[in-house]
């Protein structure tokens, strides 16, 4: 037999793989016996052709497995296992994966948390476009466009607006009737990351904020006129330029002025629409005036307190029954010279002596006032019902009323020597400037007997200090405004009022028509161009307005505020009116109002302005322009207030009367103001119906 | 015929008379490979296991922790207080203080006057700071720093699981 197979059934089939076997290994073979057939399950390559045909009961003999086998069965096993670890990779992978799509998302959160923070601290902070956040300075704000965290995560923060449709639905911009709604916005939060398995990956969150929290304060209605400086009644409002018609309720509006004229009212509310010398002149409280200049401290005294060489300027004076002589003496004083009275001998008889002289006191206020003197009994020839030496400050000369002195030495009973009494005080005597007499008396009520006395004065000085009164610039110093009036269709200038507290004072004026003459004044006969000493009263300006020339259609007024010194001068309100052409129905042309300032209770955040105007009657001439400002409080009413902003900042103005969102300078203030200028052309007027301010407490 | 039935049965024997040392050698070089291979299957399967086990811990950890911050701060009218590792939050009712037990290595949170409850598990230890990002009295925002750790003594690479978070909540309670 050779080691050739030969399948009996089949004797050409040859199965090479069974070349050469010396034996079989048959642990990894196996099969089973069925319908007559060995069926094999082990690992070889089966004919196809005829596969029963290995199955028979020699074919079985030849069971085992050849090197092929071996080598698909190690390549099967090796595909199992890949498989199996890769699935094991595949599951640790996928969680690292959960625990980085889990910090993107914390990130992610942060990013929309970082919003409503800025949210709460200010709408108007929550500019469109991408930013990133951070919490550099304490709190949370946007800053550049992205922020890359832990290296690997990128997020950006979104702002964008949001549109509704009439029924308030939240549609796509672009999609017919869509109108932005600026009290919403849309925030998503966007986080950027090559995941371990380097596939790019993102996470967004998205949300809507809104202004929920916020306020409104409306004023629908100025019937109630100008001059409530704070919100409480709201018909009424702070002030206006006397062009604006308030009377009909629920607008205001320019008004009517009749047959075509207009007035200029210069109210010096607001100190930067005035040029002047801030030392000088104040612009406080609706009215420009002279800036008082605080007292200085004068001092002063009595003169020739040592009597050393004459009385000079003391006077002597007597009343009484019997006359007393008053002298100087040149030796017996304390030391040298000394003042005397002298009563000669008597009896019954009553005599008072005194010397005075006059000193001027120029304080307003006086400090202190004090009186030093020395006094001696010298001659005391027996008891005297009375002998009593004084001292008086009076404001009139002549003989002293007793009882009025600063001081008294008492009854005296004998002589003396020489006794010094010092720091009298006398203020009380000095109530303000002027002429006062120092004196020092002596009063003798002789006795039943005849006698004689002597009493002499010393080192009388009278001291005083105080200060002067507050006093007034005396130069003229000068204000005008910053900007000319243009009375648009003027044809003359009518008027020229002022409304003035000069108390003795007076006002003076140039005018200048921005010609390029510069400041003028009427001379008597013409307006001239004026020196720096050259001006008016406004009753001559007034007198002669109607000569001012027009072709510029412009005007302003430099004011010189005259005062001597002591005169407090006060200038509240220049007025310049002036005629139009005729034709013009007679509306004024343009006209403010200033709003009352509204207190909204804490430091806010303004959001958004809009108002409802009337201005199709006479578009596009007329138009209503809008400012807001706002003041932190100071002890309970507004402090210094922003400067007037609009829509572009500082000095410009809200024009649409749609919702807009006002500027973040205006934050964190309490007190809020606005200002409306309405504008015309003369024949028609445009009306502000309501304006709606739209803050969050 | 009796013959060549011995003559058969003889052929029969011949063809299974046993393995030969080269068939042995390899066979058990092969056996070998396969059961190195299972084995290190094996290992990897328990390893990556036990990798798995550490990792979601220590995210369960986080998402417990952050919800508890989350809800409490949201509901929150107000920050009583706010140092590096605690914080007391003033609500609708009982005041409620998170504080960072770093003796401990945890995290407790306090209703009112009640006993501090820990809100990790005992398999990870906790480290962080709270971050007080409020502006004026306006915004008032609580920003948190979270770090997780799986407790890993032996210092196991397989146990080797951490993470680090940053977020901040604002509160809503207020208006």
């Amino acid at each position: 037999m050779s080691n050739q197979f030969q399948n009996p059934n089949n004797p050409s089939l040859i199965l090479p793989l069974d070349k050469g076997r010396k034996g079989r290994v048959g642990l990894l073979h196996f099969g089973f016996k069925k319908f007559g057939f060995v069926w094999d399950l082990g690992f070889r390559i089966f004919d196809f052709r005829h596969p029963l045909r290995l199955a028979s009961s020699e074919a079985s003999r030849r069971l085992g497995f050849s090197l092929v086998e071996v080598i698909l069965a190690v390549a099967l096993f090796g595909l199992f296992a890949t498989a199996l670890i890769g699935l094991l990779m595949n599951s640790y992978g996928s969680n690292l994966q959960a625990a980085e799509k889990d910090k993107a998302n914390f990130y992610a959160q942060q990013g929309l948390e970082a919003v409503w923070s800025i949210r709460r601290q200010a709408w108007n902070f929550l500019v469109n476009g991408d930013h990133g956040v951070n919490t550099n300075a304490g709190y949370w704000q946007f800053i550049g466009t992205s922020d890359l965290l832990d290296d690997r995560y990128t997020r950006v923060v979104n702002v964008n607006n949001i549109c509704r449709n009439a029924s308030s639905q939240i549609i796509d911009c672009s999609a017919p009737g869509a109108i932005i709604d600026l009290h919403t916005k849309k925030v998503s939060s966007k986080v950027t990351y090559s995941a371990v398995t380097g596939v790019n990956n993102e996470i967004e969150l998205i949300s809507y904020l809104t202004t929920w929290q916020s306020k409104d304060w409306i004023q629908t209605d100025w019937s109630g006129g100008s001059g409530q400086i704070n919100w409480s009644n709201p018909t009424r409002y702070f002030t206006d330029d006397g062009n604006i018609d308030y009377l009909v309720n629920g607008e205001v509006k320019l008004k009517n002025l009749g047959g075509g004229c207009g007035t200029k009212i210069w109210p010096f509310d607001v100190p930067a629409d005035y040029t002047y010398d801030p030392a000088k002149i104040e612009v406080i409280g609706g009215f420009a005036q002279l800036v008082a200049q605080s007292g200085f401290i004068v001092n002063g005294q009595s003169i020739n307190a040592g009597f050393d060489t004459s009385l000079t300027p003391w006077i002597f004076g007597s009343w009484g029954t019997i006359t007393p002589t008053g002298s100087w003496q040149s030796s017996g004083g304390n030391p040298g010279g000394y003042a005397r009275i002298q009563f000669p001998t008597s009896k019954n008889r009553i005599s008072g002596g005194y010397f005075q002289q006059s000193f001027t006191v120029t304080a307003q206020t006086i400090n202190s006032a004090t009186l030093n003197l020395d006094w001696i009994v010298s001659q005391y020839s027996g008891a005297a019902d009375s002998l009593v030496l004084y001292a008086f400050v009076d404001p009139a000369a002549g003989a002293p009323a007793l009882g009025q002195e600063v001081w008294n030495s008492g009854n005296q009973t004998a002589t003396t020597p020489w006794t010094s009494v010092a720091n009298i005080n006398v203020a009380s005597k000095i109530t303000g400037p002027g002429t006062y007499y120092l004196k020092i008396a002596a009063y003798v009520d002789y006795p039943g007997s005849n006698r004689q006395y002597a009493v002499g004065f010393d080192n009388v000085l009278l001291t005083w200090s105080g200060t002067t009164s507050a006093s007034y610039p005396t130069d003229r110093p000068m204000i005008d405004p910053v900007n000319f009036y243009t009375a648009a269709g003027i044809e003359r200038w009518s008027s020229f009022t002022e409304t003035a507290q000069k108390n003795g004072g007076e006002i003076y004026y140039q005018l200048n028509a921005d010609d390029g003459a510069g400041w003028r004044y009427w001379n008597g006969s013409n307006w001239v161009i004026a020196s720096v000493n050259d001006y008016n009263t406004a009753a001559v300006i007034n007198s002669n307005l109607g000569d001012f020339p027009t072709t510029t259609a412009k005007i302003k007024f430099k004011a010189f505020l005259a005062s001597d010194g002591s005169q407090s001068v006060r200038l509240d309100q220049v007025n310049v009116g002036w005629g139009q052409q005729t034709g013009v129905s007679g509306y004024a042309i343009s006209g403010w109002l200033e709003s009352s300032a509204f207190n909204t209770g804490s430091q806010s955040s303004l959001n958004l302005i809009s108002w409802d105007e009337e201005t199709a009657n006479c578009a596009p001439a007329c138009d209503i322009k809008i400012q807001i400002r706002t003041a932190p409080n100071s002890g309970g009413v507004p402090g210094i207030w922003t400067p007037w902003f609009g829509l572009a900042g500082a000095g410009t103005y809200f024009t649409s009367p749609l919702e807009q969102l006002l500027s973040a300078d205006l934050n964190f203030n309490q007190w809020v103001q606005y200002r409306a200028e309405l504008s015309g052309d003369g024949n028609a007027t445009p009306a502000l119906k309501e304006i709606k301010i739209n803050y969050t407490p | 015929m009796i013959i060549n039935l011995k003559s058969q049965i003889s052929n029969l024997k011949s063809l299974n008379r046993g393995f030969t040392l080269v068939e042995t050698i390899i066979y058990v070089a092969i056996v070998s490979i396969i059961l190195v291979s299972i084995s290190y299957l094996i290992l990897d399967i328990l390893g990556s296991q036990t990798k798995n086990t550490a990792q979601l811990e220590v995210s369960y950890n986080l998402k417990t922790i952050a919800n508890f911050l989350r809800q409490d701060i949201k509901a929150a009218q107000n920050i009583n207080s706010l140092s590096g590792q605690t914080f007391n939050l003033a609500m609708a009712g009982d005041d409620i203080t998170y504080n960072f037990d770093l003796g401990n290595r945890q995290i407790t949170r306090q209703v009112g006057s009640l006993s501090p409850a820990v809100i990790n598990t005992n398999q990870v230890m906790i480290n962080g700071s709270f971050f007080d990002f409020s502006y004026l009295a306006r915004s008032k925002n609580v920003g948190i720093n979270l770090m997780i750790e799986y407790k890993n003594p032996d210092n196991l690479p397989d146990y080797n699981a951490s993470t680090t978070i940053d977020f901040a909540v604002e509160l809503r309670g207020r208006r």
